[in-house]
This record gives C-alpha cells, sequence and structure tokens, in this order.
C-alpha cells in the first residue's frame, strides 16, 4: 500500500507544530486541573462535617438539638430495655424468678456464680448496656450546656436538671450492683480511662448531691418537648422524681452508713412527694402501670416505631411452654415469690399471669398486659406506691410506729388485705416491710435484690445471706452455692474487659 | 510543589511563539528529522508545517554550531528526499519533485523489474491468519491479509525481501522469487518472552525487563479459563505473596485477599484496587443494618464480569506500590479491561454450561449412633433417661420420645447434596482501524445453588472501550464503560451449619407444608428450611467509566489526564413472614416482617499528568509528575416495616402497621495526591526509579491530612554485560533488583477524628434523640509501612526458563487501631496511633519453563511458591494493653489464645489442662497459652500447559502447607448434647476406667460443658490443614482449519473445564481452604463445564 504523500501548506489540522482549537481546549483543561489540585487547594481534603451527624459544639447551641442529646437517654432507656433486663437479671440473682434459659450468662446469674475470670462471662456495667454510656450522655448534656450559649435559659435550666438526675440514676443503680465503682463526673476520656474506684457511700452521697442540684433545676410541672410548656405526659424527671429518687438513696445510705440521720431525710423527701396532690394511689391494681396513671412519678414513654408497648410486657408475658431459646419468656415466677403472697392478696391474682399447657401451669410477671403494640402502658421508673413503703421503713427507724403502720396499710388496703395485724416491735415491722416490698414492688427494677442485699449491711433477721443461703437455700433450690461466710456474691464482678483496659480497676474480692 | 511549576513553565512555553535567535548550533547523531527541527525552533522559534510526511521516520546526523538558519537547514536536508521553503518564520517542508528526466527512468525500471507475490498465510495449525503485515522490506510497500489469511503485494522486483509479521509470532523474511504464487506461509508463535511483557504500574507503564519492581500479570486467559463469576477467585494461587481465602463456596460471597499477610493489627489489611484507573472499593457494599440475618456477605467483584478483563497486575514491592503512596500500604490490584485491535471487525463468541457438587462430605453420625451416644451421655451423668411421659417440660425431644427415633436424615445430602448450575454467555465484537479501535463485549450468567429451592445469583454485563488517536499520532483518547447488573436470591443464611441437626430430627415438611413437630403450641425445633418461606434480594447496579486523554506536546513530553466515575449501587430486599418462625413466634402480626434497604457507593476521580522521557546519550530518562483529586460518597438506607396483618402483603409497605427508616449513613471521603518520579536506565543495563508522593486524606484531622511516602528502586541486568555473556553463555537474561520505600494506610471509617452526635430512629415526646456517636482523637494519622524487597530475575537457554525469585521484608509501624476504652468512658473505642510494629518477611519465586516446543507437541510449565512469616517485632506497653493476651511481642498476628491441652484423664475421663492450680477448668486469663500460628507455612501453584496438535490440555494444582481450625471446632457442642450431632471421630470416647481415649466421655451436664468448652479453646484445636488440590484442568479441542475455513471461523474450540476435582488431604473437615474459618460454611464446589468458543 503507498502512501501518497500530499503537500498540505495551508492546512492546519496536520500542521507539526500547530495546535488545533480542541487540543488547546484540551491542554488548558489539563492545566487548569493541575493548578486547581497543587496549587492552593488545600480546602479540598477538608471534608464538611458529617450530614448524617453533628459535632458536639453544635449540638449544645441550640434548644431543639440540646434536647434531642438529652431525650436520647430516655429513648435508649427503653430500646435497650433496661427495665426489663434489670427486672430479669437481679430478679434470677434474687429470689423471685425461676429459669428457663440454658445460656451461660443466664445460668450463671441464676446459679449465683457469675465467673469473672471465665471468657464466657460477658456482663459489663449493667444488666445489658453500659451504664456509664448514659452517664457520658448526661456528663456531655452538663458540661456542652456549660460551655455553650445557645440555648435558652428555662431550656438549659430543665435540662442540665434532667443530666443531673440521669446520672445520679445510672450511678445510684451501678454502686448497687458492683459496690465501688468509678465515679465519673467528667466526659474526659483521657482521664475517665485511668480512673479507680470510689468507696459506695462516696458514690451514694454524689447521688445525693446531684439529686439536690437536680431538684433545684427541674420544673413542678411535667414539661414536652418544648422543654417548658406543660403536659400531662408524665416522662420527663420533675422535681417530684427527683424527690422520690432522693428519699430511696437516703433509706440506702442510712443502712449502707449506719446513721439514722438520713433516715429522717428519708422521710421528708418521701413525705414531699406523697403530699404532691399530682400523685395518688391508684384504686384498682389494673391501672398502675397504665400510660400517666396517677401514681406514676416518672414512666418512659414507648417511642416510635415499637412492636411492643414495654419491654417487661413482651419479655416477661408467656405464651406457651417458657423458651429454651433466649431470653425473652424464658422465666417464670419463682416458687419462693409465688409461695410469698398472704391469702385473698389481689396482687397474685391481678399482677401474676398463668398459662396452662399440658399438665402444667407456668406463672409470670404480669403487671403489663400487653405482649405486643397497644399504645396504653409504658415503662413504669418510679411509682409513689414505693414512696409510701420508703415513708414506713424511716419512720420505723425514727421510732414513728404509727405513721410506719398507716403507711404500710394504705399499700394492704389496697390490694385487699386487712391492716397489718403483726408484732409492732421494729425488728417484726422491718420484716414485714420487707415483705410488703417483695410482693408490691416485684420485678420492677431488681427492687427486691437491693432490700435483700442492704439488709445484710444493716445486719436484719431477714437479708440476702439467709434467704439465699441457709436457712432459705434458694441459691442452693437453684442449683448454685452461696458463700454466706464471705458474702462475695452480694457484689457483681467488675467487668473484666474493663480491668485489662483501666491498670487503676481492682476486682471485688472472691472473683 | 514549586517543581511542578517549574516543569509546568517548560511543558507550556513551546506553545507561544518566542523570539528567535539567529545562531543554531546542533549535535544530533542518528536522531529523528523531528527532534532536530524541534531543537531549531526552540532556539528559534521558527515553526514547520510538514504535511502527512512523518518526520519521525527520518534520521538525520547534524553537527554544527552557531550557524544561521539557511546553512542549518542546508545541512539537515542534504541528502533527505525532501525539500523546504521558507516564508517569513515558518518553513514548508515536502516531498522532492523528481524531474520529468527521473520519473521516466524509474517508470521504465519499474515496470521492467516489477513483481507480485500473492498467497496465503496460516498459523502452525492451518488456520488462516488475518491482519498480517506483508511488507516490502526497507520501504513503506505493505499490505494486510484478510480474513481467509490470502494477500497480494506489487514489488519492486523479485530481489526484494517480503516481511510477514504479526505480534506474538516470529517474523518471517523471504526473497520474492522464492514465494511461488498462491502458496501457504506458516507463521511460528513466538516463544513467550517474559520480559518483553508490558506491565501497568498505575501511573506508567514499562517493560517487565526494565522494571525495578515485583509486579505479578495474570492474563486475560488464566482468568477466562475458571469458572468463577467473581474475577479475584481466579487469581487463587496464582500470584506469589497473594493470599486469597473464600468466605464460603455460595455463589458471589466474599473473599478475603491479602497481599504478603497482615500488616495492620485492627484495620484494613485490603489491598488497594485500581479498575481502568479508577478506585474500585473493595469494602461490601452488603450493609446489613436493619436486614435481618446475614451470614452471607456479597463480594463487590462480582460486580465485574472477568471476561472483560485484559489483565490483572498485582503490585507488590515499595517501588511498583509507592506511586499509589497512602494507598499502597497492602499492595495495588490494578485490573485493566479489555481494549479493541485494528484490524477486520471480529465477533468473538464462548458459550459454556456446567454444574456444581459439594466434593466431600464429612462423616457423621447415624441416628443409631447418635442415640447411643445420648443414652451413654445420660447414664455418664447419672440421669434418668428423659420421657416425655415423665418430664413433659424437659426439652430433650430428640430421645425422650417426641421425635420419632426411628427417622434417619443425612442433613448433609438434604441441605447441601444438590447440584449447582452455571450458564454462561460471552459475546464481543471489536476492530477498527490504525486510529480507532472498538471493542463491544456483553455477558451473561447464572448460577444456581445446592441448596433445596430456586436460589441463585444472575449477572448481565456491557462492557466498551473505544480508542482513537489523531492521525499525527500526538492526541490520544480512550474511553471505556463497564456495566454490570447482578441479581442475587442466595438465601441470607449458609444451610451448611445446619448440617449438625440431630439425625433423627423431625422430617421438613409436614402435611401442611413445614412441620414445625408443636408440642403444647411450641415448635420443638427449628425448621432449616424456613428460609424457603422467606425471601432475599439483592440487586447490583455498577458502573465504572474512565477517559483518558493525552496529548504529546512535543516529543518525548506528554500531557494526559484520566477522568473515571464510578457508581456502585445495591438494593436488597428482605422479607420474613411469620410462617417462616414455628408457634408460638408465628402469631404476633409483628413477626411478619420485610426490610428494605438501598445503599450506594459512588465516586470520581481526576489524575493529571505530565511525563518527559529523553535519551540522553546512553542513558534514558523518564519524568513523570502527576496528581490525583478523588472523592467517595457512601449513602446507605434501610426502613422497616412491622405488623403487616396478612404475611401476602409483606412486600408492600404500605400495609405495614409499622414502617420507618430505621437506618441513614451518608459519607464523603475525600483524597489528594501529589506523586513525581524520576526514572533512569543507562544502556539498557542500569536501572534506577525514585517515586515521591505527597497525600492528603479527609480521614485524619486538620493537622495530620498530608503524608509524604517515597520509594527508591534500582536494578541491574547484568546479562547485558559482556563478562557475564562469555562467562554464561546459557545466560539469556539476569536482573539483580532491589527496592526500598514507605507506604501509608488510612483504611479507617470516615469523620473518625471528630466527636460526633448521630439521631436515632424513634422518636420521645416526638423528637428523634441525639446520640453521641464518636469520641474525639484530632491527633492520630497514617499508618506507615516500610517495605524492602530484593529480587533475582532470570532467563535461560534463550529464555526458555525464566526464573524470578524475590525476598521481601514489610514492617508496619504506627498502627491504626480502635484503641479499647475502659466502658467507664461510655465508649469501646477510640482511634489511635499504636506504636507497635508488625513485620512481614517471605520469599517468593515463580518458574517459567517451555520444556517441549515441536510443531506438533508443545509442554509448558508455570509454578509459583511463596513462604510467608508474619511477626510482631515490637508492642510497647502490650502487657498493661488490652492485646495483653492476643499476642506475643516475637510472634506472629496469627496466634490464638488457647488453653493447653493435656489428654483425657483415663481414670475419670475428663479432658485435663496445663493449669496454674491443680487440675480441673483451667481459667482466663492465667492458664493462657498460645496456639502456633494458624496460617500458611507455604503455599503455591502448578500449572502445566500441553498441546498437541488441535489439542490442548491445562492442569493448574494449587498446594498450601497451613495450619488450621480442627473441625470439631465447628461443632461447639459437646457429645451427648440435645439435638447436636458429631464427626464420627467421636465415637471412640471415654467409657470406663483405664481407658486411653482422645474424647472426653459423653456428657450433658456443665461440669463436662465446661470442660469441652476449655477444650474448644484450647491447642487441642489446631490442626494441621495442608492440601493438595486439583484447582483448574482446561481440555480442549481446536477444530480443522478445514472447517473453520468453510464457515468463516477463526480459533473455533470445543473444551471441558473442571474445578476443584480433587483435593488430597488428611483434613477431616469439609474443606481444608475453610480451615482458617471456624465455622461451618458451605465447601468450594467441583464444577464441570462443558462450552464452545469461536472467532467469526
Amino acid at each position: 500500500m503507498k502512501t501518497n504523500h500530499q503537500y498540505h501548506s495551508q492546512s492546519p489540522k496536520t500542521g507539526f507544530n500547530r495546535y488545533t482549537s480542541q487540543e488547546r481546549l484540551i491542554s488548558t483543561f489539563c492545566f487548569l486541573l493541575f493548578a486547581l489540585n497543587f496549587s492552593g487547594c488545600k480546602k479540598f481534603i477538608d471534608v464538611p462535617p458529617p450530614k448524617t451527624s453533628l459535632v458536639t459544639a453544635d449540638v449544645f447551641n441550640n434548644n431543639g438539638s440540646a434536647t434531642s442529646a438529652q431525650l436520647a437517654i430516655y429513648t435508649n432507656m427503653f430500646t435497650n430495655e433496661e427495665s426489663w433486663n434489670m427486672a430479669q437479671s437481679v430478679g434470677l440473682y434474687a429470689d423471685e424468678l425461676q429459669n428457663y434459659n440454658p445460656y451461660v450468662t443466664a445460668e450463671q446469674t441464676y446459679t449465683n456464680a457469675l465467673a469473672a475470670g471465665n471468657s464466657t462471662w460477658s456482663g459489663g456495667y449493667g444488666t445489658s448496656s453500659n451504664y456509664y454510656s448514659y452517664i457520658y450522655a448526661a456528663n456531655a448534656v452538663i458540661n456542652g450546656l456549660q460551655t455553650t450559649p445557645g440555648c435558652s435559659v428555662a431550656v438549659k435550666q430543665q435540662l442540665t436538671g434532667e443530666a443531673y438526675f440521669a446520672r445520679a440514676f445510672f450511678h445510684f443503680y451501678l454502686t448497687n450492683i458492683f459496690g465501688e465503682v468509678p465515679l465519673v463526673l467528667t466526659t474526659n476520656y483521657a482521664s475517665n480511662s485511668k480512673i479507680a474506684r470510689t468507696p459506695r457511700l462516696q458514690v451514694l452521697q454524689q447521688v445525693v448531691a446531684d439529686l439536690q442540684t437536680a431538684k433545684g433545676l427541674l420544673n413542678n410541672n411535667y414539661v414536652d418537648g418544648s422543654d417548658t410548656a406543660v403536659t400531662t405526659e408524665r416522662v420527663r424527671p420533675t422535681k417530684a422524681a427527683a424527690l422520690a429518687l432522693l428519699a430511696r438513696t437516703y433509706l440506702y445510705l442510712g443502712d449502707y452508713s449506719q446513721n439514722n440521720s438520713y433516715y429522717q431525710r428519708a422521710d421528708s423527701a418521701a413525705s414531699a412527694v406523697i403530699a404532691n396532690s399530682e400523685y395518688s394511689l391508684c384504686p384498682s391494681l389494673n391501672a398502675v402501670f397504665l400510660a400517666n396513671s396517677t401514681e406514676a412519678i416518672w414512666q418512659l414513654q414507648t417511642p416510635s416505631n415499637q412492636s411492643w408497648d414495654t419491654p417487661d410486657g413482651y419479655g416477661f408475658i408467656l405464651l406457651g411452654t417458657p423458651s429454651t431459646n433466649g431470653f425473652n419468656g424464658s422465666t417464670t415466677i419463682s416458687s419462693q415469690l409465688l409461695s410469698a403472697f398472704e391469702p385473698n392478696d389481689q396482687r397474685k391474682t391481678t399482677w401474676i399471669g398463668s398459662i396452662t399447657e399440658g399438665a402444667n401451669t407456668y406463672y409470670f410477671p404480669y403487671k403489663y398486659k400487653n405482649y405486643t403494640y397497644v399504645g396504653t402502658e409504658y415503662d413504669m421508673v418510679l411509682r409513689l406506691g414505693e414512696q409510701y413503703l420508703i415513708r414506713a421503713e424511716a419512720r420505723v427507724r425514727e421510732g414513728n410506729i404509727t405513721g410506719a403502720l398507716s403507711d404500710l396499710n394504705m399499700i394492704r388496703n389496697r390490694a385487699g388485705l386487712p391492716n397489718y395485724a403483726g408484732a409492732q416491735d421494729p425488728a417484726s415491722l422491718l420484716t414485714a416491710i420487707l415483705h410488703e416490698r417483695q410482693v408490691e414492688l416485684f420485678t420492677e427494677w431488681g427492687s427486691r435484690w437491693f432490700d435483700l442485699e442492704r439488709a445484710v449491711i444493716s445486719k436484719e433477721a431477714v437479708n440476702a445471706n439467709t434467704v439465699l443461703g441457709s436457712p432459705g437455700n434458694v441459691c442452693a433450690y437453684k442449683g448454685g452455692t452461696w458463700n454466706s461466710g464471705t458474702d462475695y456474691q452480694l457484689l457483681w464482678p467488675i467487668p473484666r474487659t474493663d480491668i485489662s483496659a483501666d491498670p487503676n480497676l481492682t476486682q471485688n474480692p472472691g472473683y | 510543589m514549586k517543581l511542578t511549576t517549574f516543569l509546568l513553565v517548560i511543558a507550556l512555553v513551546p506553545a507561544s511563539a518566542r523570539e528567535a535567535f539567529s545562531q543554531i548550533s546542533l549535535n544530533a547523531k542518528h536522531a529523528t528529522l523531528a527532534s532536530v527541527l524541534g531543537s531549531i525552533k526552540q532556539q528559534t522559534g521558527y515553526v514547520f508545517f510538514s504535511g502527512d510526511i512523518d518526520l519521525n521516520k527520518t534520521i538525520v546526523d547534524v553537527k554544527v554550531n552557531n550557524v544561521s538558519i539557511d546553512e542549518a537547514l542546508a545541512v539537515c536536508f542534504k541528502d533527505l528526499s525532501l525539500e523546504y521553503k521558507i516564508k517569513e518564520k515558518t518553513v514548508f517542508i515536502k516531498e522532492k519533485e523528481p524531474s520529468f528526466l527521473d520519473n521516466l527512468k524509474d517508470k521504465i525500471k519499474a515496470a521492467m523489474a516489477q513483481t507480485t507475490v500473492s498467497g496465503k498465510v496460516t498459523n502452525e495449525l492451518g488456520e488462516p491468519m488475518s491482519g498480517v503485515t506483508v511488507k516490502e522490506k526497507g520501504t513503506q510497500n505493505a499490505v494486510g491479509t484478510d480474513a481467509k489469511g490470502t494477500y497480494s503485494l506489487t514489488v519492486s522486483d523479485e530481489k526484494a525481501i517480503v516481511e510477514f509479521s504479526f505480534i506474538g509470532y516470529e517474523t518471517q523474511d523471504l526473497k520474492a522469487k522464492d514465494i511461488p504464487s498462491g502458496s501457504v506461509i506458516i507463521l511460528k508463535s513466538a516463544p513467550q518472552n517474559l520480559q518483553e511483557v508490558v506491565i501497568n504500574k498505575g501511573f506508567y507503564s514499562e517493560k517487565q525487563e526494565l522494571s525495578t519492581g515485583d509486579v505479578s500479570v495474570v492474563s486475560a486467559k488464566t482468568i477466562e479459563e475458571q469458572p468463577v463469576s467473581d474475577p479475584t477467585l481466579a487469581l487463587i494461587a496464582q500470584v506469589p505473596g497473594l493470599n486469597i481465602q473464600q468466605a464460603s463456596g455460595i455463589p458471589g460471597s466474599y473473599a478475603t485477599i491479602n497481599i504478603r499477610g497482615l500488616n495492620s493489627i485492627a484495620n484494613g489489611n485490603n489491598p488497594y484496587y485500581v479498575v481502568d484507573g479508577v478506585p474500585f472499593s473493595s469494602t461490601t457494599l452488603t450493609d446489613y443494618n436493619g436486614i435481618h440475618g446475614g451470614a452471607i456477605v456479597n463480594s463487590p467483584f462480582n460486580a465485574l464480569n472477568p471476561n472483560d478483563i485484559e489483565s490483572i497486575e498485582v503490585l507488590k514491592d515499595a517501588d511498583a506500590t509507592a506511586i499509589y503512596g497512602s494507598k499502597g500500604a497492602n499492595g495495588v490490584i490494578i485490573i485493566t479491561t479489555k481494549k479493541g485491535k485494528a484490524g477486520e471487525t471480529k465477533v468473538n463468541v464462548d458459550l459454556n454450561q456446567g454444574i456444581g457438587q459439594v466434593p466431600h462430605f464429612i462423616d457423621l453420625l447415624n441416628s443409631q449412633q447418635y442415640l447411643q451416644m445420648r443414652h451413654e451421655a445420660f447414664a455418664n451423668d447419672g440421669i434418668p433417661f428423659p420421657s416425655l411421659a415423665n418430664n413433659p417440660q424437659d426439652n430433650n425431644y430428640d430421645v425422650n420420645g417426641e421425635w420419632d427415633t426411628t427417622r434417619y436424615t443425612n442433613w448433609q445430602k438434604v441441605l447441601i447434596g444438590n447440584t449447582a448450575h452455571y450458564t454462561n454467555a460471552q459475546a464481543s465484537i471489536s476492530g477498527g482501524n490504525a486510529n480507532t479501535q472498538f471493542l463491544i463485549g456483553a455477558g451473561y450468567n447464572r448460577a444456581t445453588t445446592v441448596f433445596p429451592g430456586d436460589f441463585g445469583d444472575k449477572k448481565g454485563s456491557l462492557h466498551f472501550s473505544l480508542t482513537n488517536t489523531s492521525s499525527n499520532q500526538k492526541f490520544k483518547t480512550v474511553l471505556t464503560a463497564s456495566y454490570v447488573n447482578d441479581n442475587n436470591n442466595v438465601p441470607n443464611e449458609d444451610l451448611t451449619s445446619s448440617i449438625t441437626l440431630a439425625p433423627d430430627a423431625p422430617a421438613v415438611y409436614g402435611t401442611n407444608g413445614l412441620n414445625w413437630q408443636v408440642l403444647n403450641g411450641t415448635a420443638t425445633w427449628n425448621n432449616p428450611l424456613a428460609y424457603t418461606l422467606t425471601s432475599y434480594n439483592a440487586v447490583t447496579n455498577n458502573l465504572v467509566s474512565n477517559l483518558n486523554l493525552s496529548y504529546q506536546l512535543m516529543p518525548g513530553l506528554l500531557i494526559s489526564s484520566s477522568f473515571g466515575y464510578n457508581h456502585d449501587e445495591l438494593n436488597q430486599t428482605n422479607l420474613v413472614p411469620a410462617t417462616a418462625f414455628g408457634p408460638p413466634d408465628n402469631m404476633s402480626p409483628y413477626a411478619n416482617e420485610s426490610n428494605f434497604a438501598t445503599n450506594y457507593n459512588s465516586g470520581w476521580i481526576i489524575e493529571p499528568q505530565l511525563s518527559y522521557q529523553r535519551k540522553i546519550s546512553k542513558g534514558n530518562l523518564n519524568v513523570l509528575v502527576g496528581g490525583t483529586l478523588q472523592q467517595n460518597t457512601t449513602q446507605y438506607y434501610s426502613n422497616t416495616g412491622l405488623g403487616y396483618t396478612n404475611p401476602g402483603l409483606i412486600s408492600n409497605p404500605e400495609a405495614a402497621d409499622i414502617y420507618f427508616l430505621s437506618n441513614y449513613q451518608y459519607s464523603v471521603y475525600r483524597y489528594e495526591a501529589l506523586v513525581a518520579r524520576i526514572g533512569y536506565t543507562w544502556d539498557d543495563k542500569y536501572l534506577l526509579n525514585l517515586t515521591a508522593n505527597r497525600d492528603g486524606s479527609s480521614r485524619f484531622g486538620p493537622d495530620h491530612q498530608y503524608g509524604n511516602f517515597g520509594s527508591v528502586g534500582a536494578g541491574w541486568i547484568f546479562s547485558k554485560e559482556k563478562a557475564v555473556t562469555d562467562a554464561a553463555p546459557w545466560l539469556s537474561f539476569g536482573k539483580l533488583r532491589f527496592s526500598y520505600g514507605t507506604t501509608g494506610n488510612d483504611q479507617i471509617g470516615d469523620y473518625q477524628y471528630l466527636s460526633t452526635y448521630s439521631p436515632n430512629s424513634t422518636t420521645y415526646q416526638g423528637i428523634s434523640g441525639l446520640n453521641p456517636t464518636a469520641l474525639a482523637n484530632p491527633n492520630f494519622s497514617w499508618e506507615v509501612d516500610k517495605k524492602l524487597e530484593g529480587g533475582f530475575d532470570m532467563g535461560f537457554l534463550k529464555d526458555n526458563i525464566n526464573v524470578s525469585l524475590s525476598y521481601y521484608r514489610n514492617r508496619t509501624a504506627n498502627q491504626l487501631v480502635g484503641y479499647p476504652l475502659p466502658s467507664v468512658t461510655g465508649f469501646t473505642s477510640i482511634e489511635y496511633n499504636l506504636p507497635a510494629v508488625v513485620q512481614n518477611t517471605g520469599f517468593e519465586a515463580s518458574i517459567h519453563t517451555v520444556n517441549i516446543k515441536s510443531s506438533n507437541f508443545s509442554w509448558t510449565t508455570l509454578v509459583n511458591f511463596t513462604a510467608p512469616e508474619n511477626k510482631l517485632v515490637s508492642f510497647p506497653g502490650l502487657p498493661g494493653s488490652p492485646y495483653a493476651y492476643q499476642y506475643v511481642v516475637g510472634q506472629s498476628l496469627y496466634i490464638r489464645e488457647a488453653y493447653d491441652y493435656t489428654g483425657v484423664n483415663p481414670q475419670t475421663g475428663l479432658y485435663t489442662f496445663k493449669t496454674a492450680d491443680a487440675g480441673g477448668v483451667p481459667s482466663y486469663p492465667t492458664d493462657i497459652a498460645h496456639t502456633p500460628p494458624l496460617t500458611q507455612k507455604f503455599y503455591g501453584g502448578i500449572g502445566n500447559n500441553f498441546t498437541y496438535k488441535s489439542f490442548g490440555l491445562d492442569i493448574f494444582i494449587q498446594f498450601v502447607k497451613q495450619l488450621g481450625y480442627n473441625p470439631e471446632y465447628s461443632f461447639l457442642n459437646q457429645p451427648g448434647t440435645f439435638n447436636s450431632n458429631q464427626l464420627t471421630s467421636v465415637l471412640g470416647a471415654w467409657q470406663k476406667p483405664g481407658q486411653t481415649a482422645s474424647v472426653q466421655l459423653y456428657g450433658t451436664e456443665s461440669n463436662t460443658q465446661n470442660l469441652y468448652s476449655a477444650y474448644t479453646l484450647s491447642n487441642a484445636m489446631v490442626t494441621d490443614a495442608s492440601f493438595i488440590r486439583i484447582k483448574n484442568v482446561e481440555l480442549y479441542y481446536r477444530f480443522p482449519a478445514s472447517w473453520q475455513g468453510w464457515a468463516n471461523m477463526q480459533n473455533a474450540r470445543i473444551y471441558i473445564r473442571g474445578q476443584n476435582l480433587f483435593t488430597f488431604t488428611g483434613y477431616k473437615g469439609l474443606d481444608p481452604e475453610n480451615a482458617a474459618n471456624a465455622q461451618l460454611v458451605l465447601p468450594s464446589l467441583r464444577v464441570i463445564m462443558l462450552g464452545v468458543s469461536a472467532l467469526f
């Protein structure tokens, strides 16, 4: 193929040394890219803040997002099923529930044999999720509202109050489960990751201090999402909620410090709540756990998009034989609890459900009646009934027997029982109140276990050692061994992963 | 930065006119006229017009000093058949017009001497070859052969030499008079010269011979030969240093790929992937947040069609990867798709179909053995044998009378014993002329599973490429695009995990569909076929496109830019009706659940570059400066619907009682880089390559975004030294190479340096909550990898034997980890640079030999071998760190925490361990010892290719020497427990005092369970998992040339292919390849395919 070389003197297209306009364009473009890339473009890799999340400083500069940060604590408490997890785990650890779940965690909890050294025990600071993540969130609200000026005064006051309340709430449960725990009051991870444990009394005293601060900041009324407008929804902590938790903390402090002045403070805090006309005992036991019942001091609202009203209803109600496949529906009311009810106690028939499969009848907690979503029940956190029992106990310690009897009988009468007719010496009365707490507050946030535990400290005749060890032998009944000698099982082990990550943490003795 | 600017000025100045200099100096020996005139232009500003004349083809010798333009041009054009004319500052060049007399003389002479040669060209098999260049040597006089291989060329006289040439074949020269008319010329295929292979190193390409780096190339042939739909799986055992482990044999499942071991303790060990210049995300899009189940993860590479791939280059050492700077720490894998070739338009068709089966089942107990084990377990525990009548709440349904104990089901056969079917059809059209070439390819691929039910993976793909070069050869455009649609409805759980069901478990089907074997309103088992009622579907759409423009500004100076865009989208639907659960779970309307998720990953990349090449005396200088701007955006949505009153409406979100957005994620990643490379070769003998890279990544805090990386590569081709060739004439090629350099790693999540809050998907008091999601650590920065390599590349006996040996040492410091925090901080970890150093060393070899090569028979062998070693070199503060028990300084990262197993006590029949306190259950961490590394000691592959006349046979064998998990590990329940079948190896369990046994007594109780758990966490769980596997076999037959000519076909073949045909191993599990995986997963299937391919 011969190429015929033509002479193109005028054609710029094939010129040796000239660019076509198109080629010029491309060269220029390439050059611009170079220039863009390397001359002044340090900004290119500075990406804008993520649009799916907010940078911390921006969160607290605005009423709306600051409120969101605080409300997330309640949403998470609900979705992490804290109330049901606490009721089930601690209920199994005490004498309230019988276990059908073969999983190691459930077995170890049930037989009071939490093995800190064994990798199969996965417990952390809490019964399912980490309680310190709530404390971090609360500290972040306190810190954020203090350092950024964007929120209105009223909003800042209410939210700060709620954050102090939440911090107190979780420290309260942590110290009651684990004994000495780190007291975390800042968001600084560098110092918190090297934090040591704080003695139990000091933790409880900080809980009191936080609740006092909260009490001074919180509204008297329930507020809605604006943090200022009043609502009938009892789903945000109020001054009364702070008082109610204070009453309980004072009672515990009285037992743990052997300092009687705390009982008097418990009395007055509980009295302030009882005197509040907002609250009254529900005449019907069926109404107690309904949303916004007159007895509710603080409830967790059912957040949007849930398949059930409360995790307690879904987790405890049995539709057939107890499950051997997971935690849901894997527990029944223990025979010890079932036999603790006096004849004609309406609570046994109203708050305990049963199902018969074949020849067997299974009993389960039935305070919450809804298995799936109906929209009529909220998760109860603090209620008036407990305040009467707190005051009754405090009054016995103060020597006010009449007052104590009146409070005790309020609760007995509501359950369809006659007035208390037993011996009226303080020891007998305290035993009677402990018993009343057992049948009134069962499977509510582990109340029973903490009662048994503090009864050991205050050297009551009936306490965790006598119930779980000899003569009660509940632990042996459950298939475990109770060590009354060292009492080490009163406390749960500090999470192993934390001990390896924080050189200043120590393990509870016995583990 | 300064350097770039300087080079830009140099590059762009010639484009503008400059002051002329009257004095010209030239000194060029054997230079092209183009370069000489270019030099004149540079010195004077005179410009030249040459029309169609290619000045690069004309060679001149010029030496002048300080002369005028007229003198200089006169010297240049002396003896040339060109003439020129100067008009102002422009010089016009044209061919000399011959005088009338000259013309006449030539014509007479030509007419007397001219002769025509004609005939046909075929290959050794007699197949006609089209596109062969037939040329009169020393002239431009040439033609190409047509589709039938015929040609006709008129040459000047019969003494003229005619040259027949074709890429990949030996060129033949014949005198015109020796070519009888109509004769057949047979071209012999040239021995494959590995050193001639041009390798793609990303920003630039070079001949393997002159490379100082370590790059392995896998060709289209190797990829196409394998029946895989994920191209990365075709690389298994093919490349030294490349370790690939497929998660399971399910179509589309994910493979873990790493180059030269684990560099990073906690973060990404993924190589960096580039498809046609566009970064390809190796992290799977499949995000199961909100989509239930999800044992199976889709491989992102399933969105590529293996048949579209021309080559895959694996870049391993510092020299090869440094140009990728921060992203090259774990090596780079460059995937290049096919391009069109000049020639007549051709259609290539390839069709195949086949079947796949689980190649090997494990030995499990039958019903009789199983029940005997259960009886013995209860007897050992002293527990009364369960009976439904005496103890109705007991859940020992397999023995208490609830399940029919006379039943026997071979669950392996039921669940994974079916036959998978494969269909694969590929077609492409390609062609073009000297300036423009194109290729259009389309493919369809379908694979079903070995599970019961109609499930599978379907893939359709389209690929095209267009290449254009301007007629002056200066401006080049390459456009490529690939689009793949993959539709996967493989169940989102692996049924292999259910093969341990009790052999007397109930029948899967009852009278009304699935049988739940209900007792008192509760199902007594989880029916493994429940998934057949659920519906999972994942549709992937993937587009990868790239435009590359380049322009030659002046000889040797090239400016170019690549513009890439990719969009990978995944739509998932998961429908779970309540009927997929046994009673009572199926009673709640909230058990009807559906999930819908949309997920995309989209990015663009612009890579401008300027390269300059210049011969200086005997040296050849290559300079390159380039840059990268890249952005990547990912987004994820998932919606959940709950509470459908009727399962029939489950795919309609409107029918849901509750429907909500359950997860939304969005992130942006940006990256920029500045690259400079200087390559210098002296006399094609001494090689030097310097690379520097400055990178910025948006993943780091404001003061830590940039990192600097660089490398040095050097080589010496000693076979070009006369002393060497004299002493060792059998040595055809020999190169010594060395490289050292640093690369980085930023494979962490986006925005990790910020302290952020993210919203809840639910509301409280109508307000969506905000959760703290990350602690801020603005101080972490690049993980740095230092790579050292030395190697020998040698060819013996005319390159019939090629050997390449490498030793490498990679050290990674400044490890990026999510450092575990105590939970009191409220978080579990923080992104952190750990001062630990991890070292990977290894020896790699590849050998390629041509054993026999005759006209009828040929035999070639390819061997590759890798012996890797991993070591934690240092870890300050390890004892106090969360890694205290996991790792040991001086040992491999592949070791595992384990108790020290000391056998079965012959008296008690219980497992015993070395413990600090006397006997019993070992405790953590006091009794922790470590296993040897659970990884490969060495691995590789041996390929043999045979051809005999029209037959060809390729056999590829994979071999691995490794430790893995004992198959018992994946059973996890001690022999004797409910509904847990066991390997037949448990039959030798301890029965009476004094008996020596390797298996502890059967039991159901927690005391024996505790010891069994300790056993599964002990070094007894480590076993040899070495194997030799006939990985790929292909036998083909090429149709006789006469048939092909008749049908107008070329290269028509019929073939049979097999994969994973036989495995030789002592390993007792399903598949030794998955032995590092502690779960029961579907093994790689044995696949046999039959196909035909042809070129029209």
